[in-house]
């Protein structure tokens, strides 16, 4: 049946869009704040999924613990990077790119150093599936779908109606006017990247048990955080939910009616495309 | 670095420790395979000839002020071409540099005309997204480019009926490479338009406030740049022999920065000192190459704030101190003696009211 | 006397908002006018109309007779309209010697190919811009500080060489972006009297926004003020100091940014 298969396709797209947005919204966020690109996004992905692995695979510490654990231990481990390594370079986008590449680096193949190249798998953390008339859905991505869901509603809780999220969200926007109103920029330097570290950490930390974990993981992840933030616009975040729903749904239906390169290479040229034409994305403004 | 901008060298200093340093570099480059019969020498400087016409190509990019992250992407294309051309027409090496040359100048004009009005990260990011899409074209175009599998077979250099065989002929072709990219990158960054790269680099606004078009210089920058890669890498494909789509993805490009960071972004001695340092590296730690790519790492996050002009840059302040230290500091007497007698220059400059010099690649 | 440069109902909107309505104003040639307003009266968006840095959404600007609005910045460089900037006035890690060879360019014709084998014609440019560059760091005071990074000089230094980078480009006609904003008094006349030099010297027409009112007053021989987006007058300065409108949007308001 053609259009079960779409259906089923459709939803476990939409599934993967939201570890999607995870991924983009702290990309976003980054580059909102720091106007920085961060090469390094994916390996807190990556660090996040063996993350997990000690606590929940090796310390067999709770799940909701475990992620909780990741998520507190990224948010101070990427505001100490921002304070040590990303600093001085502030206001100087060009070298801070080159600066996130290394710490890429850096991560990546220190994790391959100590963990070796083999993915290690993890117990998975709820079994069986769901039935909802003719879509099958296995539990463990419900499961970590529903986790998505609360951390991201957190989050908009967050950027919303704290204090910090609502100065966040005013540097974002413009930091000379945000300095106006008495906010403390300099603050949300480390810690607007240390909350997009934690979520890129949460995001690894989620998807670890329905896949495994090798220091490669965050390869892919950048790349979608990548496409998500451009097509929806820089640091406009109503863009990133829009942007990664779209990707999650275009992937995993161009995954059944296309070929994988194909589809990869469509992804690149759209990109490309929508750069040139509309730099801002879909729903960014009209400043550049 | 501890010693701020005030006791910068002077620029004509600079510019002798800039042309020594890069004349030692080349001397090195050019005696290396005579260190031992050894035909490992003989590789290694192979490489780093090629290293440097790829570094010299990116470097030009960079002192317009711009970051390229498919600059592997264009050897890729050059080497495809020219082993294409090679294997399927059996071309001449020479129209091979020069259709690869062409292409790769077209493609990055066609590219840059859309893009260069970008602010400078939306460029880089379509730059890496220009770079993946023509990795997973060349695996996914098998017709063309042998996909996955790569091309093999691909044969020596041919000019004017002499064959370059031998892995020291090859090498003396690469040598005469990379010498003329090298001269080529130093004439132009001291000429005028070096003088307008360096302009658009540091403020593209005030640039065009004095009359010099940004768009039309990172446009100069992108293409020339782009264009050697690709005459570098048809030099590549003939001497490896085979090509496969994964060695001109993202870290190739990665690691022609990590080349252009390490040896100074605006000295024209930098890239080539970047290759004379980084192209050794793999051979050294073949065992390890995760301890490759992170001194990478460590040499992209800690050069730009230690030190923002590279080797080539500190180099030369290392030399002015010295010579300052020798000479009983004629550096600090000289400014000194010139502030007394001219009598139009009024005002103490010690303490600067100003905002202190801004950390950029354009810095001279 | 000849007009130079008219702008004729220019109009600019920043999202719905009016920053420039309809504004008409005219310089002519060896003409001193100052542009003053408060604080958000669409004095900068001015300058960056007639600069080309920024595009007018209605309207027209006409430099010796013809059209530019819309051009790119360089330009109108090039057709002899320089601008000075509020904020970023030098390349900061630029010796003062390369600022100014930098802004000589334009001026320099040169072929690029000869360039890359390094011709002679090469050399030969390099010696004029070498020349101009002496001549105007004699002019400005500057020449004890060629090699010295700009950003190392003390503001007052760097607004003139704000001042000389423009004058390198041989402009006819000047634009001044609060050129004595954040100088003491002292420098405030040094200033004055050497803009007055300059323009006689070279026959120079200058557009000058500026807050400082005297400045603008002992310098200028027509004022044109803005509020809102509009123009509210345009007179000499004498018979300014009584327009209701003027005393009204501006002498009447605190002069918070005289700092």
């Amino acid at each position: 049946m053609a259009g079960s298969l779409a259906a089923q396709s459709l939803v476990s797209g939409l599934l993967v869009g939201m570890l999607y947005l995870l991924m983009a919204l702290g990309f976003s966020l980054v580059f909102g704040v720091m106007k920085v690109v961060n090469f390094a996004h994916g390996e807190f992905y990556m660090l996040g999924g063996f993350g997990l692995y000690l606590c929940f695979a090796w310390l067999e510490l709770p799940f909701a613990v475990s992620v909780a654990l990741v998520f507190g231990a990224a948010v101070v481990v990427g505001a100490a990077l921002e304070h040590a390594v990303l600093r001085p370079f502030r206001g100087d986008p060009l070298n801070g790119m080159v600066v996130t590449i290394g710490l890429a680096l850096v991560l990546q193949n220190g994790a391959l150093w100590i963990f070796g190249p083999n993915p290690l798998s993890l117990p998975s953390v709820v079994s069986g599936a769901w039935r909802l008339g003719p879509l099958v859905v296995a539990a463990s991505r419900l499961y970590a779908a529903a986790f998505s869901l609360v951390v991201l509603a957190g989050f908009f809780c967050f950027l919303r109606y704290s204090a910090a999220g609502r100065a966040l969200r005013a540097v974002v926007e413009d930091e000379e006017i945000a300095r106006l109103q008495g906010i403390r920029a300099g603050l949300a330097y480390p810690w607007g990247f240390g909350l997009g570290t934690g979520l890129a950490a949460i995001a690894g930390a989620l998807m670890a048990p329905l896949f495994s974990v090798s220091p490669f993981v965050g390869d892919t992840p950048l790349l979608k955080a990548f496409i998500v933030v451009i097509l929806g616009g820089f640091g406009s975040l109503p863009g990133a939910v829009l942007g990664s729903l779209i990707l999650g749904v275009t992937d995993s239906v161009a995954g059944i009616y296309l070929s994988a390169s194909v589809a990869d290479i469509l992804q690149f040229v759209m990109v490309i495309l929508v750069l040139i034409f509309r730099p801002t994305g879909l729903l960014g403004g009209s400043d550049i | 670095m501890s010693n701020g901008v005030g006791s910068r060298p002077a620029p004509g200093r600079a510019r002798q420790v800039g042309r020594v340093l890069g004349v030692v570099a080349l001397v090195v480059l050019a005696a290396l395979p005579g260190l031992s019969s050894n035909s490992f020498y003989l590789h290694l400087a192979i490489l780093i000839c090629l290293n440097t016409i790829f570094a010299c190509g990116l470097g030009l990019i960079a002192r317009a002020g711009q970051l390229s992250l498919c600059h592997g992407a264009f050897v890729g294309v050059g080497a495809y071409a020219g082993a294409v051309l090679g294997l399927k027409l059996a071309a001449p090496f020479w129209f091979e540099v020069a259709a690869a040359t062409l292409l790769c100048a077209a493609l990055a004009a066609l590219l840059g005309r859309a893009i260069l009005g970008l602010r400078g990260v939306y460029f880089t990011l379509v730059t890496f997204a220009f770079g993946e899409a023509v990795r997973l074209l060349l695996l996914d175009w098998s017709w063309f480019s042998g996909g996955a599998n790569g091309l093999a077979g691909i044969g020596p250099v041919r000019l004017g009926g002499f064959v370059f065989a031998s892995r020291f002929s090859f090498y003396l072709v690469a040598l005469l490479g990379a010498a003329g990219i090298v001269l080529l990158l130093r004439t132009l960054l001291r000429s005028p338009v070096g003088r307008a790269f360096g302009a658009v680099a540091e403020n593209a606004a005030l640039a065009e406030g004095v009359g010099i078009s940004a768009r039309r210089v990172r446009m100069l920058a992108f293409v020339l740049g782009s264009a050697s890669a690709g005459a570098g890498g048809v030099l590549l494909a003939h001497y490896l022999g085979y090509i496969s789509p994964e060695a001109f993805g993202f870290p190739l490009s990665v690691t022609l920065i990590t080349m252009v960071v390490l040896g100074g972004r605006t000295s024209w001695a930098g890239p080539l000192l970047g290759a004379l340092f980084l192209t050794p590296l793999p051979e050294l730690l073949r065992r390890t190459e995760e301890l490759q790519h992170i001194l990478h790492g460590l040499i992209l996050i800690l050069i730009p704030r230690l030190l923002p002009q590279g080797l080539a840059g500190a180099v030369g302040a290392a030399a002015a101190i010295a010579n300052k230290a020798l000479a009983g500091g004629p550096a600090e007497k000289k400014p000194t003696a010139q502030q007394d007698a001219c009598s139009a220059c009024r005002g103490v400059e010690k303490t600067a009211l100003a905002p202190p010099a801004k950390r950029s690649p354009a810095i001279e | 006397m000849g007009t130079l440069l008219e702008v004729r109902r220019v109009s600019r909107f920043f999202g719905g908002l009016a920053a420039l309505a309809e504004v008409s104003l005219s310089v002519g040639e060896g003409e001193v006018v100052g542009l003053i307003g408060p604080n958000g009266a669409g004095k900068t968006t001015a300058l960056s109309i007639i600069s080309g840095f920024l595009r007018p959404s209605a309207g027209s600007v006409r430099y010796c007779d013809r059209e530019i609005a819309g051009l790119p910045a360089w330009q109108i460089t090039r057709l002899g309209v320089a601008r000075t900037f509020q904020a970023t006035t030098v390349f900061a890690g630029a010796t003062v010697f390369d600022n100014l060879a930098r802004a000589a360019l334009v001026r320099a014709s040169y072929p690029l190919f000869g360039q890359l084998v390094g011709s002679h014609a090469s050399r030969a440019v390099e010696k004029t811009v070498r020349a101009k560059v002496e001549a105007l760091a004699e002019e400005f005071a500057l020449s004890c500080w060629l090699s010295r990074p700009a950003g190392s000089l003390s503001y007052g230094h760097q607004k003139r060489l704000g001042v000389a980078l423009a004058l390198a480009t041989e402009p006819q006609l000047l634009l001044l972006d609060e050129p004595v904003a954040g100088l003491n008094p002292q420098e405030c006349t040094e200033f004055a009297t050497l803009l007055k030099r300059l323009q006689q010297n070279r026959s120079l027409s200058l557009l000058l926004v500026e807050h400082h009112i005297q400045f603008v007053t002992g310098l200028c021989q027509r004022v044109v003020a803005l509020d809102h987006g509009r123009k509210i007058a345009d007179a000499p300065p004498a018979e300014l100091v009584s327009n209701p409108a003027v005393v009204e949007a501006y002498l009447g308001s605190e002069d918070d940014d005289f700092a």
